[in-house]
This record gives structure tokens, C-alpha cells and sequence, in this order.
């Protein structure tokens, strides 16, 4: 009796069935959505680090025919930081040939032609003004021109249009800056001619004129950073990102004690208090380096490789140790990553 | 009542991924608030930042009523619980609003940052 019934029953999907179904894709298009969002910014990311890969290699074949890492800025004059100085190049507009940009270089006349003159030069403006993507991380959303001007209290401070003799122009915006030291002041880091002591030699891999061989990384190259990120913007903060040929060191009473130094926050970066610095200082924080990554910032390193650097990493300010001994600088992992040469360990970062 | 019961799953599942996702190596943090005056007086503008032995430093800035609040990140409140030093510096630009004497300056303070929220105050005094 009982299975006569069972076998006459008409195979069915139960209400149950139906609904755990439903439910199952229901999870599924949920696991979905969110993560088409962050496979796009790890795309992205996997960009951006491959930009600074080449940049890396750029360097290194820069370094196979001058025996030197690129100068961090070409300052022409020798006392240095004047506001006679408007027109600089940095380290962007030397290793153009190596990142297969030699037209633009010859172009511009780079060391030949200073950059103001380019800059007023109607057709060499525009080359100035075309974007280098090579230079630009794919998640920041700064403009291909920066204009960025730093608001009070330190306005002007980063003025990161260059003049042409007469008027500011914007040129192309790069995302990426070089070492030049570590601690919060741009003194001496980012000009040595500042400080006469010897304790006062800048300690990152770019900085004025600078000729830094592989010799001179006696950290390791695997333990020393060469190039990394700053943003247009992260979060709320404003900071401007940096400009690929070069900078002016004097623009509009750029209000700094050294015209050049805070200008040439422009290519270079220093270690200021630590990665994506938020909390005060609400303009200096250009000084540092930053990413609109979650995490942290990339950086390619003195060999070659590129590592994501966590925003937790170990970090001391030594906004008070004097700058007379620059190693008094160097108490913690991010600041030994940022020196070439402080002979201390650095372990896992 | 199933259905509804499936949609909340749903949502449940949906947010943990979105708010999952966070900060792989981010430190246990204590919110910390507290106010800075100099002979009673409170010192407004002035930068404070706390420096864990290791980590990242967390900072504030005080406001007319010599208020700070610290933040560790775009975003996060905080300090990484555990000892911290206590700094204090003006920003390049800034006009200095009090006479702050060396010692608080640079050697600053000792504090502990616990769990949860922390009212530290600073009551410096000029002699």
C-alpha cells in the first residue's frame, strides 16, 4: 500500500529545493559584484607595479652607460637653491632614452635647452604636456597636467607648475619620486649644499647632482629603496603627486627658506612619517611618499624588484634629532630601506 | 519567512566581503583624545604624535581649546596599543602659539596606550 503511493507520486522540485537553489545563486552573483571591484584595482595595481619595473630597468641600463644612477635633479648653479633657478630637470627627463622616449628627450634638448626655455618654446610646451604613462600609476586620479599649488599654511611651499619666464604652466604629472633620504626636513636631503658637514651627506639615491654608483649602496641593493609612489590625492589628503621632466625652484615667492628644496619635492621623496602620513602637517605631507593602493605604497627597489611597503610599517619620527649627524636619522626598518649606507640590519619588511 | 531568511544571508555574506577585506597587517589600536596646555593655559596649533617602540606613529594637531584627537590613518582613529613616546613640534609654517620648553618638545612623555578609548592629557609647565 505504502509504496504503490510512493510510485504513483509525480517527481517534483519541493518548495525547499527551490528556495536552496535560489539561495545558492544568490550568493554566487554576491560573491561576484564585490570582487569585479577588486580585481579592476588589482589590475591596476599589477600595472602600476610593472611601470615601476620598467623604471627600475630603466635605471639600471642608465647606469650600464654612465656608470652612475641618474642625478636626483640637474641644478646648474653651484651655491644652489636660488630663486634664480626656475628651470630644473630631474631624473625623469634623463632616462627617457631608456624607457624608449629618446625623441622626446632630443626634442626637449635635455641639458642643452633649459626648461624654462622649453617651456616657452610653443611647440617644446607641448611635449612637455603630453602625458607619459610610463610615469603615471593607473589608480591615482590626478590629472595628466599638475597644477597642484599648496594650500596656506605653507603656500606656495610645493608649487608643482614650472615657469616659462613669465607665467606658470602645468606640465605632465608623474606618480613616481626618488629616494632622497629619510626624516621629515627636505635639509639636507634634498640639497647637500645646505649643510658643509660631512655627517650631512644626503643618504637616499637621488638628491642635487647626485652620482650615485652601486658601489655606493653598501646596504645591498636588495635592502635599499630607489623609486617610489606619491598620489594626487588619498583619502581627503591632497598631496599632489609630481611632475616627470622637472621643476622651478622659484615660482610666485615659493615660500620656503630654500626655493629649491621644498620645489624639489617635485622628483624626489623623503621618508617624512612614514606611508600615507595623514594624521597632521596637513601640506608637508608631499614631502612623503603615498598611493591610493590599500595598504601602502609601491617601491622598486636598489636590484631591481618592486615590493609593496605596508603604511604599518615601523616607522620613528626624528623631527628633533639635530641635523648635524644625519644618522640620528636612522632608527627604524622604513628609514634603514630608505638609506643606502647606514650599516644597519634590516631584517623582514 | 524562508525567503526572507535567505536575504538576509545574502546581505550578511555580502558585507562581510565588502568590510572583510580590510588591512591585512593592521595593528590592534586605542582611540586616544585628551587636551595640551602650558601653565593651565591650553596651546593651541601645535602637532602631537605618539610613537610606539615599534610601528607607525600616530598623530593630531590641537585646536583653539588645546583639543587633539589621534589618527593613525586616512580613515582610522587611534594609536597601536602599547607604550608610547609623546612628541611635540610646530609645523614648518606655523606660528608658534606658545613657549613650549625643549624638554616637552623632545623628549615628551611616556605613556601606555590601552584598548578601547584613553583620555591622556598633557600638562606642561614653562619653569
Amino acid at each position: 500500500m505504502v509504496s504503490t503511493v510512493s510510485r504513483t507520486r509525480i517527481r517534483g522540485f519541493t518548495l525547499i529545493e527551490l528556495l536552496v537553489v535560489i539561495a545558492i545563486i544568490a550568493i554566487l552573483v554576491a560573491l561576484l559584484l564585490p570582487a569585479v571591484q577588486q580585481a579592476r584595482e588589482a589590475a591596476r595595481r599589477t600595472q602600476c607595479k610593472n611601470n615601476l619595473k620598467q623604471i627600475g630597468l630603466a635605471i639600471h641600463n642608465y647606469h650600464d652607460v654612465f656608470n652612475t644612477f641618474p642625478p636626483g635633479y640637474i641644478s646648474p648653479i653651484a651655491n644652489g637653491n636660488t630663486s634664480s633657478e626656475v628651470g630644473v630637470y630631474s631624473w625623469g627627463s634623463c632616462i627617457l632614452p631608456q624607457l624608449e622616449q629618446t625623441n622626446v628627450q632630443q626634442a626637449l634638448s635635455v641639458g642643452l635647452v633649459p626648461l624654462q626655455v622649453n617651456a616657452a618654446n610653443a611647440a617644446n610646451l607641448k611635449i612637455l604636456q603630453t602625458p607619459q604613462p610610463a610615469f603615471r600609476c593607473p589608480t591615482d586620479v590626478g590629472p595628466q597636467l599638475n597644477n597642484y599649488v599648496s594650500p596656506a599654511p605653507a603656500a606656495n611651499w610645493y608649487n608643482m607648475n614650472i615657469t616659462n619666464g613669465s607665467a606658470q604652466v602645468p606640465i605632465a604629472t608623474s606618480n613616481y619620486v626618488m629616494v632622497s633620504g629619510t626624516g621629515v626636513s627636505t635639509t639636507p636631503a634634498a640639497n647637500p649644499t645646505n649643510r658643509a658637514a660631512a655627517a650631512c651627506e644626503p643618504m637616499g639615491i637621488g638628491f642635487r647632482n647626485s652620482r650615485i654608483n652601486f658601489r655606493d649602496i653598501t646596504d645591498g641593493t636588495s635592502n635599499t629603496l630607489m623609486v617610489g609612489e606619491r598620489a594626487w590625492k588619498y583619502g581627503q589628503v591632497m598631496v599632489g603627486a609630481a611632475t616627470v621632466f622637472g621643476f622651478s625652484a622659484s615660482i610666485d615667492d615659493q615660500s620656503s627658506s630654500a626655493n629649491v628644496k621644498s620645489a624639489a619635492m617635485a622628483c624626489l621623496g623623503l621618508g617624512y612619517n612614514g606611508i600615507n602620513w595623514s594624521a597632521n602637517n596637513l601640506v608637508h605631507q608631499t614631502r612623503g611618499f603615498s598611493s591610493g593602493h590599500t595598504g601602502g605604497a609601491q617601491f622598486v627597489l636598489c636590484d631591481g624588484s618592486v615590493r609593496m611597503i605596508s603604511e604599518n610599517i615601523d616607522y620613528k619620527s626624528t623631527d628633533n634629532a639635530a641635523l648635524t649627524d644625519m644618522t640620528l636619522h636612522v632608527t627604524s626598518v622604513y628609514a634603514r630601506l630608505l638609506v643606502r649606507a647606514d650599516g644597519q640590519i634590516v631584517g623582514d619588511f | 519567512m524562508k525567503k526572507s531568511g535567505v536575504l538576509t544571508n545574502c546581505v550578511l555574506l555580502l558585507s562581510a566581503m565588502i568590510f572583510g577585506c580590510g588591512r591585512g597587517d593592521m595593528p590592534e589600536l586605542g582611540d586616544v583624545y585628551g587636551k595640551v596646555t602650558l601653565d593651565g593655559k591650553p596651546v593651541p596649533n601645535i602637532n602631537i604624535l605618539f610613537t610606539p617602540e615599534t610601528g607607525r606613529p600616530a598623530g593630531g594637531v590641537t585646536d583653539e581649546e588645546g583639543n587633539y584627537e589621534l589618527k593613525y590613518l586616512e580613515g582610522y582613529s587611534g594609536s597601536k596599543v602599547g607604550p608610547a613616546k609623546v612628541t611635540f613640534e610646530w609645523s614648518p609654517g606655523v606660528e608658534p602659539t606658545a613657549a613650549v620648553p625643549a624638554k616637552y618638545m623632545q623628549e615628551g612623555f611616556s605613556v601606555e596606550v590601552k584598548e578601547g578609548s584613553n583620555e591622556l592629557n598633557f600638562p606642561m609647565e614653562s619653569k
